[in-house]
């Protein structure tokens, strides 16, 4: 019985811990889409294109554009950040209008993906993404 | 110390043993994991930070978790099933719990036996089953790491992939939770099968988990 208890104390004790640490870090994707989107509200792509991981910004400009030029074209959703899902370096946040997909770089965090909308089996098919 | 290492030469060899594949592991894991970091977009990380993930805690919980499930199962099963030949074996005629005077319990125990063998009531039940009882407990606790563990590494690749993040419970029913549980899990029994099989018919002398060479195969329980 005692090694039960114990048992699931340790249980309990780890899975708060993983879903303690994900909330605490919930606000530095936040930040990070606010910031985004914000810049994107106000038109200034060029802090909007800052905060784009590399890869998705070399994704955007793959075909010469821009990166700003490419960005206002897609004219994503700029309703602040709701709530963010935050598992290792990748994180989900939702906004009424929008899902983005963001990675914690070396710099810190930036937009992988935004845009999105759900498609089949749970993933999502996004207009802004690297690859 | 000469006596200490002779003594425990099996303990201390398999531990360093241990100790030097963990770090191997530690080290080929963290190459492989920022190697796909690359491929992913994501950013390299230090060892230390590699030794402190989920991916990490995953990738080694889900092997403990199988060895501990192997030894809990096989302990258990060897006192109901027998193997005719297998020195890993009982005779058929023993099948079962046995009795107090094989057991060495009740009227039977010695000046030299254990404490709680001689103490009676729930204390010598519970020390008659405490190997099963610790392995169980120790296959129950890392299977439960290699699920909360797998959870969060597994939900990190979702969202690297553009997907939904899993609960707990959508992800201990995930094909990701139980292609890592039972790929361990038929290794661990096939290594079991295999040997109680194979120590009928084949010897290595001097090993007491081998009957001696000269046994035939049909002698069962005798070691070497």
């Amino acid at each position: 019985m005692r090694h039960a208890l114990v048992l699931a104390g340790l249980v309990t004790g780890a899975a708060l811990l993983v879903g303690g640490c994900a909330d605490q870090r919930a606000g530095q994707p936040v930040d990070t889409t606010n910031r985004f989107l914000t810049a994107l509200a106000d038109g200034d792509t060029t802090a909007a294109c800052q905060l784009l991981a590399p890869t998705t910004s070399q994704s955007l400009t793959s075909d010469g554009e821009p990166c700003g030029d490419a960005l206002a074209a897609l004219a994503l959703p700029t309703e602040p950040a709701r709530d963010a899902s935050v598992w290792s370096d990748r994180a989900q946040v939702h906004s009424d209008g929008d899902t983005l997909f963001l990675v914690d770089l070396a710099d810190g965090w930036r937009i992988a993906a935004a845009g999105c909308t759900r498609a089949e089996e749970d993933t999502y098919d996004c207009a802004l993404e690297s690859g | 110390m000469k006596r200490f290492l002779r003594d425990n030469g099996l303990s201390v060899a398999f531990g360093l043993l241990f100790v030097l594949a963990l770090v191997g592991q530690a080290l080929a894991g963290h190459a492989d994991y920022n190697n796909q970091q690359l491929v992913d977009g994501g950013a390299k990380v230090s060892l230390w930070t590699f030794l402190t993930s989920s991916t990490f805690a995953v990738d080694v919980a889900e092997n403990w978790q199988s060895e501990y499930l192997q030894f809990f199962l096989y302990i258990f099963a060897t006192v109901w099933l027998v193997q005719r030949g297998s020195p890993e074996s009982k005779p058929a005629e023993k099948i079962g719990t046995e009795s107090d005077e094989e057991q060495l319990v009740g009227a039977h125990t010695t000046a030299r036996s254990p404490k709680w063998a001689r103490a009676g009531g729930w204390r010598t039940a519970v020390f008659s089953r405490s190997l099963c009882l610790t392995m169980a407990a120790l296959f129950l606790l890392s299977w439960t790491a290699q699920a909360i563990a797998g959870w969060s590494a597994h939900n990190a690749e979702q969202l690297a992939q553009l997907a939904d993040p899993l609960t707990l419970p959508q992800y201990v029913a995930s094909a990701d939770f139980w292609n890592r549980t039972l790929q361990n899990w038929q290794s661990e029994f096939l290594a079991l099968g295999s040997m109680a099989v194979l120590s009928v018919y084949l010897r290595q002398r001097g090993s007491p988990e081998s009957k001696p060479v000269g046994t035939p195969h049909d002698t069962t329980d005798a070691t070497g």
